[in-house]
């Protein structure tokens, strides 16, 4: 650090004249430092044949053998390879697709609303899904698909028609998974926008209106570009979380159903699955490490775009 | 005089009354199919038991019954317990994380911070990698020693990246670098600046990354399974979902032939883990408008300042 | 706009009140150790209402032999119990007792203190008292890892039926002996009460064959005969008798008598309700008949017709064994403990059934029968066969002495199964199995529950298999079972 950083001034000069700003980031980097830095060079266990030893768990991190490769080939060797490659970035994108859209429309739909009451009594309601957890709701979609109590079986049925029996129907599920994943969290995505559309200054409105922009003008004009910069931010993060998936979503709620594993497997059930077994360390380590490399080039090629064309937006 | 101000600004950035309405219908379906999942909750906490088994999961029971409240009400004092943790690590847990986050997170959005490009990439890494749950445990039980320790629920998140980057984004494009210049030049010092004129602009932002961490933190469950064996220290989503995962135990060890396994296990009902959700719920979600307050009075703020 | 500075302040305040409150409350806990040297032993379950009163009760017994130890009980309920178990055993937290997951997998990594010497030295009163079935059975590579809890060392599957039901329609189970022959009763239940589960089974349910045994567990179809005719590592869902049943529950599912989610079904039928008619229990010597079951269910009344025949297996040899941690500072000591669960009735007794004078009482001390009072109910006592020898405990009155020499007898009579011991080295195959695994999970509730028409879908499953290495596990499998064979 100190060589790439002190050519004009010494390094320790550089120190002092920061201090105030390196004491901002004190607290932070002692986290860091804490939880990330030191537990994550455990992951290098991905790549050993891991032996337990009476010294403990740092012990037998730096004495077990290396078998390279290994741990990770379980994985590729899988007959379900391709299932879960397409399932998990499939849904992956469509969901980084769908939230954006509507949890910015639904931001700005609200910052603009006149009914300040009503506003409130609807966040506040669209944060509930947020907190009944996948299990919780599984009981609820329940309700509507049981084979032979469901809801809307019984329409079906009192219509004169056949009953679905949808968890044994992997077609059907595509549609209600992302209906749900983006139901769910709906009401909490679209906060950040709303406080963002919420801290524009009006002025910027006025000036427009002044030129006689129409309300879609305005969003156009005044909204959307104060939004973009958290809305790259968002992107640049959440692509690199394409490889993984809200377990919950694709196992709790089809009920773990062997018959749907075609539609609802992803890398995270797909892991769940193959390793609560064996509980290998090793295997385990290296799953987590191949979403973090996926993830890695991902966030990495995204910045390089976003930098050449709104610099202010990158990471780095 | 405030709240004329406050009046105009509301109608500058209204929709117009017909596109209103239309839009006031469509958030409340929305709302409405969000909050119907809840009143279900409430039916089944009611529910009783041997008509889920009999006849499912429905929106109106055959059967009523207080039950499951009145079994909760046996076991109030957990409860309480329960409740006192949850809000005892979201407030301390959510205090800290905004305030540590926004620190670091002003320190790198400040350009004449020489190592401003170090401290982001630092950062940054970390989003990249999971550490993984084992190493994480050994940290946080044998380097911290605190197995059984109410901060093995808090400091584990009492710093986010991710709140560090919504905040870096919103310094460097809502805090007009003019305005700071301007203090320097009255000779005020940094920390002055940051506390007196930064963060009072920042509020909507602070509030959106405390809301977000306050949520987390009240959803954890999953380091009180790791960390905590006192039932003194354990929150109220861990209680729920011991119960939840206690019933799912057994009625697996029922169909794998093991129903006598677990004699000597209180059996909690379905219509518990439902009476428990409502619980777990109500009081979080309540506090939503009190942090929607500060958007609004962040943006009047910031309207006046500049 | 300084609201903010004092709301810091305040909170600086309460972490200051918050980490000296934590600071006391630690100080409290590290003087109750004192200088005795306290063992830690993590169990599933909740934590007894009277905890406090039992381990003070348990440390006083356990003092007056071993005056330097303190037992300490931690409790992980019973759906986290496995997962957090999987963690402290691979973070190698020096815990000194715990009750095991996936023991012979685990036994093989080596994460356990060898128990082989330890045991006989420091719990040989315990160790003796041990059916020696059992010291096959936890017996990995050579060596014993864990000590098992001697209670039903054979047990047989059957069909239980709710007595009510049976009186109420008149049904006869007098035949029912397999699942092909509980037709006429689930035909009969079915037409009086189709609202009512016939068969009630949910997902996790594994059809019984009359004599298998699972070496890699019931979750992969890896299995070979209890009786020792057939030699051979085979998969049980390509055999005969299994592919029948499968095709019996099948045709069960499809007339209605499973209920119709069965596959992904985790409804709870209630033992004490009747809201089911039949289901599927396991029964050892120690339930005396359904004695534990209807205690379980509160005195309600049931019957059991068993489907599977009685061999001390491996899977009942493993059903509750008690491990060491390699990594534990009190090895010792924690041996020393399990010598005295396993061989201290008064000790075992106040845990298992409750504390004497409050969950029950003497009726005759020395015969060693006692009456349970009212307040013997769920959540004062730990369940038996997982904390301690079962000889050891007293009865109640209702069991007549006629039952007991039953139960001595059945057991000395029970045959061993030829797979005793037999504890695959799997370290080899981790990638296979892991495969194996996944392949599985989509077939095995479909296929057990009767969900799915067996003959396609085993054909499909065994395609699937073989892609992900089914020969080559199977083939190791044989090798090491010829071995065993041989060294017997």
């Amino acid at each position: 650090m100190a060589k790439k950083e002190g050519k004009k001034k010494g390094f320790i000069q550089k120190v002092i004249d920061n201090r105030i700003y390196l004491l901002l980031v004190a607290p932070g980097t002692l986290f860091l430092i804490v939880f990330f830095y030191i537990p994550v060079i455990a992951n290098m266990v991905a790549f050993q044949e891991f032996q337990y030893s009476e010294e403990g768990f740092l012990y037998s991190l730096f004495h077990s053998s290396w078998i390279g490769i290994q741990n990770f080939k379980f994985f590729f060797q899988s007959s379900d390879f391709w299932i879960v490659v397409r399932n998990t970035v499939g849904y992956g994108l469509t969901f980084l697709a769908l939230n954006f859209f509507f949890a910015i429309s639904l931001g700005i739909i609200m910052s603009q609303l006149r009914n300040r009451k009503l506003l409130k009594v609807y966040q506040t309601s669209m944060l509930f899904p947020y907190f009944l957890s996948w299990a919780v709701l599984a009981y609820f979609v329940y309700a509507f698909l049981s084979p032979d109590k469901g809801i809307i079986n019984h329409w079906i049925t009192a219509m004169g028609g056949q009953a679905i029996d949808f968890y044994n129907a992997p077609k059907v599920w595509p549609g209600i998974l992302i209906f749900l994943g983006v139901w769910k969290s709906l009401g909490y995505n679209s906060i950040l926008y709303f406080a963002t559309a919420m801290g524009i200054n009006p002025e910027y409105y006025d000036a427009a209106m002044i030129d006689g922009a129409n309300k879609w003008q305005q969003i156009k004009n005044v909204t959307l570009p104060h939004i973009l910069p958290v809305a790259t931010l968002m992107f640049i993060l959440n692509i690199g979380g394409i490889f993984r998936s809200d377990f919950g979503l694709f196992y709790i709620i089809p009920r773990a159903s062997g018959t749907l594993i075609s539609t609802t497997q992803t890398f995270d059930t797909y892991i769940y699955r193959a390793l609560t077994m064996n509980n290998d360390i090793g295997m385990s380590t290296a799953s987590g490490l191949l979403q973090a490399f996926v993830g890695f080039l991902l966030v990495i090629t995204t910045n390089l775009i976003v930098r050449k064309k709104q610099p202010d937006a990158a990471f780095f | 005089m405030r709240k004329k101000k406050h009046v105009t600004s509301v109608e500058i950035r209204s929709f117009g009354p017909r596109t209103n309405f239309v839009f006031n219908v469509i958030l409340a379906i929305l709302a409405l199919s969000c909050i119907v999942p809840f009143f279900f909750m409430i039916v089944l906490s009611f529910t009783q038991e041997s008509d889920i088994t009999m006849y499912g999961y429905q929106f109106w029971p055959k059967h009523w019954t207080v039950a499951s409240y009145e079994y909760l009400s046996k076991m109030g004092g957990q409860l309480l317990k329960s409740l006192g943790v949850s809000i005892f690590i979201t407030v301390i847990g959510t205090l800290m994380n905004s305030l540590f986050s926004s620190t670091y997170a002003y320190a790198i959005s400040r350009r004449d911070f020489a190592f401003s490009r170090f401290f982001t990439i630092f950062a940054l890494i970390s989003m990249l990698f999971t550490p993984g749950m084992v190493p994480t445990y050994l940290v946080v039980t044998q380097m911290l020693g605190l197995k059984d320790n109410i901060w093995a629920l808090i400091l584990p998140a009492c710093f986010g990246v991710y709140n560090v980057l919504i905040m870096r984004t919103y310094f460097k494009t809502s805090i007009p670098e003019a305005i700071l210049e301007s203090a320097r030049m009255d000779g005020a010092g940094e920390l002055k600046i940051f506390a007196d004129i930064v963060v009072p602009l920042a509020i909507p932002g602070i509030a959106t990354i405390s809301l977000f961490t306050c949520l987390g933190y009240w959803n954890d469950w999953f380091n009180a399974m790791l960390y905590m064996t006192n039932d003194n220290l354990i929150p109220l989503q861990y209680l729920l979902v011991k119960i939840q995962n206690n019933i799912q135990f057994m009625s697996q060890q029922m169909s794998a032939g093991g129903s006598t396994l677990a004699s000597g296990t209180v059996l909690p009902s379905e219509g518990m883990r439902f009476a428990v959700v409502v619980i777990a719920t109500l009081p979080i979600a309540l506090t939503y408008p009190f942090f929607q307050k500060y958007f609004v009075k962040g943006m009047t703020v910031g309207g006046v300042k500049e | 706009m300084k609201k903010w500075k004092k709301i810091l302040v305040s909170t600086a305040a309460v972490l200051g009140v918050a980490t000296l409150a934590t600071a006391c409350g630690n100080k409290k806990s590290d003087s109750s150790g004192g200088s005795k040297t306290v063992v830690s032993m993590y169990m599933p379950g909740d934590k007894p209402k009277n905890y406090a009163d039992m381990i003070k009760r348990a440390n006083k017994e356990i003092q007056t032999k071993y005056p330097n130890i303190e037992l300490s009980m931690k409790f992980i309920g019973w759906g986290e119990y496995n997962q957090k178990y999987n963690v402290m055993v691979t973070s190698g937290d020096p815990y000194d007792l715990a009750f095991t997951q996936n023991y012979v997998a685990n036994a093989g990594k080596g994460v356990y203190a060898d128990m082989t010497d330890l045991a006989k030295k420091y719990a040989k009163e315990a160790y003796d008292k041990v059916d020696p079935a059992y010291w096959k059975g936890v017996t990995v590579n050579g060596k014993i890892y864990g000590f098992p809890i001697n209670a039903n060392v054979f047990a047989i599957n059957g069909i239980t039926f709710n007595k009510y039901y049976l009186d109420k329609y008149n049904i006869d189970i007098s035949k029912v002996d397999s699942y092909q022959s509980l037709e006429p009763a689930f035909a009969k239940f079915h037409k009086e009460n189709p609202g009512v589960a016939t068969f009630a089974i949910g997902q996790g349910y594994k059809v019984s064959p009359r004599a298998m045994e699972f070496p890699l567990g019931n979750g992969l179809p890896f299995a070979v005969d209890s009786s020792g005719k057939n030699k051979k590592v085979f998969n049980a869902y390509d055999t005969p008798e299994v592919k029948k049943d499968l095709e019996t529950l099948h045709q069960y599912y499809l007339k209605g008598y499973i209920p119709k989610d069965a596959a992904t079904s985790s409804t709870q039928y209630n033992l004490n309700e009747n809201t089911w008619f039949s289901r599927q229990e396991t029964q050892g010597p120690f339930d005396y008949g359904d004695t534990a079951l209807i205690n379980a269910a509160g005195g309600k009344k049931m019957i059991t017709k068993p489907i599977t025949d009685p061999y001390k297996s491996q899977a009942q040899a493993q059903v509750a064994i008690w491990a060491i941690s390699k990594t534990s500072k009190h090895k010792k000591e924690a041996m020393q403990v399990l010598n005295m669960l396993n061989s201290d009735k008064k000790l075992l007794n106040n845990i298992v059934w409750g504390l004497e004078g409050q969950q029950w009482n003497f009726t005759d001390k020395a015969k060693g029968k006692i009456k349970t009072t009212k307040k013997y109910q769920p959540g004062y006592f730990i369940g038996g066969w997982m904390m301690g020898n079962n000889d050891l405990l007293y009865t109640q009155d209702t069991i007549t002495q006629k039952q007991i020499d039953q139960r001595k007898e059945n057991i000395k009579d029970a045959k061993e199964s030829a797979a005793l011991g037999f504890s695959p080295d799997t370290t080899k195959l981790k990638t296979e199995i892991t495969n194996l695994s996944n392949v599985m999970s989509k077939y095995l509730d479909i296929l057990n529950t009767g969900t799915a028409d067996p003959e396609p879908t085993i054909k499909k499953m065994d395609a699937e298999l073989k892609t992900a290495g089914y020969d080559k596990v199977q083939a190791e499998l044989q090798k090491q079972y010829d071995e065993f064979l041989k060294n017997k």
